[in-house]
């Protein structure tokens, strides 16, 4: 029996959307096996090197030693040697510091702390030189909207998990208060204990540190470039090293929806700083600082973050239509409030450029 | 028929004293009304509940002596009740109160007060003799062969044990011999933390609490 031409085209139609459609569906479930079996695998491989930080603060009145607090979260080694970092606020105000570790408790030294960044960097104190596994660093600068992120951490007082989501933002702000630096939103619900766990790529390695959630599922993490910033410092000075050039600056966008143009204006200039000494004035607009483009806040604020005390930076501003150059040398940030030159602060400048307003797990429980 | 009488009448209905003409309009009341249709029913059911409760007896031979069990009985709830130590007392109260026995109350007093004396002092040395145990450690320690003598400061309640071993040198007193074998190179214990009374565990995650989206962008401060 023979079928007309047409019947043929379509039978041939229809079997190849068949084998197309087959082949789909087969692709759709072996790439959810990959992505099962590379999410164990990153966890199996990292869990070694991921610790839970107890932090005990005691309280001594005369012979009497009370413990006002217990807390606890996670940490994880960068080295062999012992170091390992967790989410400062895990271990603020300790008195007696310790890490649950292959089974085992054991010592650990604050070596520093930075809370403007909510990160602290702890030594395993161990007698015999233990060699510590630990998670191999990425490149946080290659993180951006849309890649897999995994977080592991120590939920309440169960074992270690790991939480799956995608980047959804590099954020400079939240609200109205300001990051140090820009900061990973990722879609990953945490739970309390699990602050200062490692935010690891799809290779496994760490890009950030989970320092804060944001609603009920997502969290910040501090990019581990930053991070590492942070423990260089500490490791070389004892603590970190924070800048201050002295200038307040806004953000002006266009008004136009179709284009991103905005510029950075000085809108304060803090007497006492390298800003003032170097002539910077109210209105100067903000061109770039060395050879990095200046469009918004957070490129200011990422780049000098990276920046060390004594480093001369060269500014471009415009000022009446035409660009000047600006040099200055970098300072420390003023342990006082600096003053302003030609206005009175509203509002005291750390607050806004400091790290945002933390609300301690605790309190939300 | 209202309500009010029909509702006055359900028991007689029910025990069969109406006269048929009331009981006729008693019946069409019930059958134009629900209210006192569901009220009849109720005090039906009711009527018929209380016809099966049983009455109860008392158990056999319950009557017999019945007066004289009544009388104890009457008498024991009126007459006053006295505690034993009441009655102690009274008694100790009229031997103390008695004529002869005047000299006796200055003799326990006395005796009492003696006791009194004896026992403080007897704690007060005590006390002293601890201090003395105290004062003569550290001479027992330095000639003991005793490899590592932890002597606990006062403060070193908790934190001592899980402090770092360069902290132990105030604490812990090595002797040469235990230098020479190596043990102070001991491996630190793990910190006592699990024997140790811990505050209840707050797990850390700090939080940024969310707030209404701006598109302002903040002052900057650098």
């Amino acid at each position: 029996m023979t079928l007309p031409a047409s019947i043929s085209k379509c039978r041939g139609a229809f079997l190849v959307a068949l084998f197309v459609g087959g082949t789909t569906v087969a692709r759709a479930a072996s790439l959810l096996e990959t992505m099962d079996r590379e999410v164990s695998a990153i966890y199996e491989k990292s869990r070694a090197a991921i610790v839970k930080v107890h932090n005990q603060r005691l309280l001594q009145i005369g012979n009497l030693s009370l413990v006002p607090s217990h807390r606890i979260g996670t940490g994880f080694f960068i080295d062999q040697q012992g170091h390992l970092l967790t989410a400062d606020t895990v271990v603020a105000g300790a008195s007696h510091c310790w890490i649950e570790w292959n089974g085992q408790n054991w010592n650990a030294r604050i070596l520093g702390r930075d809370p403007q960044t909510n990160l602290a960097l702890l030594q395993l104190q161990s007698p015999t030189n233990i060699a510590t596994p630990f998670l191999p660093q990425g490149n946080s600068d290659e993180v951006h909207v849309g890649s897999m992120v995994i977080v592991i951490g120590f939920p309440y007082d169960l074992s270690s998990a790991p939480v799956v989501g995608f980047v959804g933002g590099l954020d400079i702000q939240q609200g109205g208060r300001v990051f140090t630096t820009s900061h990973i939103r990722a879609g990953c619900r945490l739970s309390p204990g699990e602050g200062g766990g490692p935010l690891l790529n799809t290779r496994g390695e760490v890009v950030g540190i989970a320092v804060a959630a944001h609603m009920d599922d997502q969290c910040y993490a501090l990019p581990i470039n930053a991070a590492r910033k942070v423990y260089s410092d500490i490791l070389q000075f004892g603590q970190p090293q924070h800048t201050w050039v002295g200038l307040g600056i806004t953000e002006r966008r266009s008004n136009s929806a179709d284009t991103d143009d905005s510029q950075v204006i000085v809108q304060q200039i803090y007497s006492n700083a390298p800003a003032a000494a170097a002539g910077f004035c109210e209105g100067d607009v903000l061109e770039r600082i060395g050879t990095n483009e200046v469009r918004h806040s957070a490129d200011v604020l990422n780049t000098m973050f990276f920046r060390h005390i004594g480093d001369q930076l060269d500014f471009t501003v415009l000022r009446d239509g035409h660009e000047k150059k600006v040099s200055l040398v970098v300072a420390a940030q003023p342990a006082d409030e600096p003053v302003l030159v030609h206005t009175v602060p509203e509002f005291s400048p750390f607050k806004p450029s400091g790290r945002p307003a933390l609300v301690p797990a605790s309190q939300e429980q | 028929m209202d309500c009010k009488k029909a509702q006055r009448l359900f028991d007689d209905l029910a025990r069969d004293r109406l006269a048929p003409e009331c009981a006729v309009e008693l019946r069409q009341h019930l059958t134009d009304c629900t209210d006192c249709r569901v009220l009849q029913q109720r005090a039906a059911r009711l009527q018929r509940l209380l016809a099966l409760k049983r009455y109860e007896h008392p158990a056999p031979a319950y009557f017999d002596g019945f007066l004289t069990e009544f009388h104890r009985r009457l008498l024991a709830e009126t007459q006053p009740q006295i505690a034993w130590w009441e009655r102690a007392l009274e008694g100790l109260d009229g031997f103390l109160s008695a004529e002869s026995m005047q000299v006796w109350r200055y003799a326990v007093a006395t005796t009492l007060g003696v006791t009194m004396i004896v026992g403080l002092m007897w704690t007060g040395l005590g006390q002293s003799g601890e201090t003395a145990n105290d004062a003569s450690a550290p001479n027992v320690a330095a000639n003991a062969p005793v490899i590592v003598t932890p002597q606990i400061s006062p403060s070193a309640s908790v934190p001592t044990l899980a402090m770092a071993p360069s902290q132990f040198s105030g604490i812990w007193r090595v002797s040469p011999a235990a230098d020479e074998l190596g043990l102070a190179e001991m491996p630190e214990r793990p910190p006592a933390v699990m024997s140790t009374e811990l505050a209840t565990p707050q797990y850390v995650l700090d939080r940024i609490s969310a707030t209404p989206v701006t598109y302002d962008v903040a002052s900057v401060h650098f």
